[in-house]
């Protein structure tokens, strides 16, 4: 799995969110521009950590890019209709938070194909459509979503806060602690220093 | 997927792509459904020079062979019509409890517009209370063009007064207009004037107070 990626057949070992680890072809991971830029020349030892996505996402993911392999060279976003069955069904199989999961993953990968198509998936849900029908299609957070959630991120920002003041206090205490003894050093060195420097001038 | 998809969920990056597909038509319509998606719409980096006419009771905001949006002056009208020359569609939408200026200052905020040209026709016939039409036009950053058509009232000489200042050229083509009027709009920075009409008389004095080459 640690080889040099130039050969089509070394296979990657990717772990996902669960610790679970799994084999990609080195072509099929290679689509993706992320993974070029870590891992193509230095190589990987042991499993890629992809920690923040789920095995059933990744094996997804990768699923499309080990299909897409063969295919030609990736020229923008095709449309919906040029799309192959395979792909239809690729997509089609998917539940909602399966698609959402899919596209951050594809994402942070950077695997443009996957991500322009999902892309234009999205977008062909809302084409034509008017404002109204565009809310039916669409869920925006409600107010109470958004008032939540804003209560969550100022609890965060508060607590950040309590950490940053708890550490300056800390870093005071010690700041302080460590200037003691120096500066006692200092008082106790000139007062032997002026004491030396009397007995000196009384002989 | 049958059920309703949250859009905003998607990271930055895909959320811009998704957008970026989309035409004029459903770029406004989507800015105008939250704040947020109003701020991602904006964020997807389109660019569209607008033309804006204003005649009679109503407010015209289109393109060159793209869709045309029609609102009426009066807010009371709580429907816009929006025209799709190429498919030759016509639709009514909601305004959403928007008012005509809002409307205005989000399509244009949206769509990054540089510059448009304002056409004013006839002057409305309605009483209008335009308070945030015109602050919407007092954002406004740059006219290229200002064509004035007929007989001002009270509407029409606000609209200029907002929108004088950040006009380059501007074009008379009505008699119905003071002398008064005339020099105030001849000391404002256009770059370049066209007066058109045979009735307007002014003098050399007014012609010399202008910048305009």
């Amino acid at each position: 799995m640690t080889s040099p990626a130039s050969s089509s057949e070394v296979k990657y070992l990717i772990e996902s969110s669960e610790g679970n680890t799994f084999d990609v072809s080195g072509a099929a991971l290679r689509q993706s521009n992320t993974f070029n830029a870590m891992f193509l020349n230095i190589g990987a030892d042991g499993p890629i950590p992809f920690t923040d996505y789920n095995e059933a996402t990744l094996k997804k993911v990768f699923e499309y890019c080990e299909h897409s392999v063969n295919e030609e060279n990736y020229s923008g976003p095709k449309h919906q209709d040029d799309l192959s069955k395979w792909d239809l069904n690729f997509f089609n199989e998917m539940d909602q938070k399966m698609f959402i999961d899919v596209i951050n993953a594809s994402n942070f990968l950077d695997i443009e194909r996957l991500t322009s198509y999902c892309c234009e998936r999205i977008a062909r849900m809302l084409r034509g459509k008017n404002t109204q029908e565009m809310i039916k299609v669409i869920t925006l957070p409600t107010a109470e979503e958004l008032e939540a959630k804003q209560k969550v991120e100022e609890k965060k920002a508060a607590a950040a806060k309590k950490v940053a003041e708890k550490a300056a206090e800390t870093a005071e205490k010690t700041e302080t602690l460590e200037e003691l003894p120096v500066q006692q050093l200092v008082q106790t060195t000139r007062n032997k220093l002026t004491r030396k420097y009397l007995s000196f001038s009384n002989e | 997927m049958t059920t309703p998809f949250r859009l905003l969920s998607l990271p930055c990056a895909p959320l811009k792509r998704v957008i970026q597909c989309f035409d004029l038509r459903e770029l406004v319509a989507c800015s105008v459904l939250s704040k947020r998606m109003n701020v991602a719409s904006r964020g997807a980096g389109f660019r569209y020079d607008f033309f804006v006419e204003l005649n009679g009771n109503f407010l015209r905001v289109y393109r060159y062979m793209d869709n045309t949006f029609f609102f009426n002056l009066d807010d009371r009208i709580n429907y816009l019509v929006v025209q799709n020359p190429r498919h030759r569609e016509q639709a009514r939408w909601s305004k959403l409890g928007l008012s005509t200026g809002e409307w205005l200052y989000r399509i244009l905020h949206v769509t990054n517009y540089q510059q448009f040209q304002l056409y004013i026709g006839d002057a409305p016939t309605i009483d209008v209370n335009c308070r945030l039409l015109f602050s919407a036009l007092s954002e406004i950053k740059s006219v290229s063009v200002i064509t004035l058509q007929n007989e001002t009232n009270t509407f029409v000489q606000k609209v200029i007064d907002v929108i004088l200042p950040k006009t380059s050229t501007f074009f008379i083509q009505t008699h119905h207009m003071s002398k008064k009027e005339l020099q105030k709009m001849l000391i404002q920075n256009l770059v370049s004037l066209e007066i058109y009409c045979d009735g307007l008389r002014f003098q050399l004095d007014d012609l010399l107070m202008t910048n305009a080459t």
